[in-house]
């Protein structure tokens, strides 16, 4: 659980995909989450 | 964070973004063709290696932490009602992590402080002033659909 805080405090913004265009977009984006 | 899906394909979406290097979070609500019942956790633990549930529904999300799933507990806040049922709802549920919409600062500021929780703001979140103002309010991270927000420079996130 602190990795993931961690994690998120390192990288904090959260790509959220909601369709197959952004999820091809988001892989694409050197990014954890 | 995947906000869509269903039943024929999430097992694909997910492994697509484990094997671009993606920390995976499922929105359960979210992928259709699903019951909100405990077997979708069960799915997601047997045929994914999804890492953190998210729900709006307490009890699914405790059955998702016992099972080993980091949680999120997903909140919308519409009025003052619904502010005062997050610590009621999350003596159920919890959760590791609390996602809070729309994105107002004044809101994630409140919940952090009264709640002592790690929030993760959305909604509503378009542009650096606003990112930087839920990060500032106490946010460790904010999540979004929008590609603006994911091209913003880092160094200027937090600042």
């Amino acid at each position: 659980m602190k990795d993931i805080v961690g994690i998120l405090k390192d990288n904090p913004i959260i790509l959220s995909v909601n369709d197959d265009e952004s999820l091809e977009l988001a892989i694409e984006v050197k990014q954890k989450l | 964070m995947t906000l869509y899906g269903d039943v024929v394909n999430i097992i694909d979406i997910i492994e697509k973004l484990r094997e671009a290097g993606k920390i995976v979070m499922v929105n359960i609500d979210l992928i259709a063709g699903f019951a909100p019942k405990t077997s979708v956790i069960d799915y997601i633990e047997k045929f994914t290696h999804a890492e953190i549930v998210v729900s709006q529904r307490a009890s699914l999300l405790r059955y998702a932490k016992d099972r080993g799933f980091i949680t999120m507990h997903r909140f919308f806040i519409v009025d003052s009602h619904a502010y005062r049922c997050i610590g009621k709802q999350l003596k159920i549920s919890r959760a590791d992590l609390v996602n809070i919409a729309p994105g107002w600062s004044q809101v994630i500021a409140w919940a952090v402080e009264q709640y002592d929780i790690n929030v993760v703001a959305s909604g509503l979140i378009t542009t650096l002033e606003t990112v930087n103002d839920n990060l500032k309010a106490g946010a460790i991270a904010i999540c979004s659909t929008n590609k603006d927000v994911w091209k913003l420079p880092t160094d200027k996130v937090r600042q």
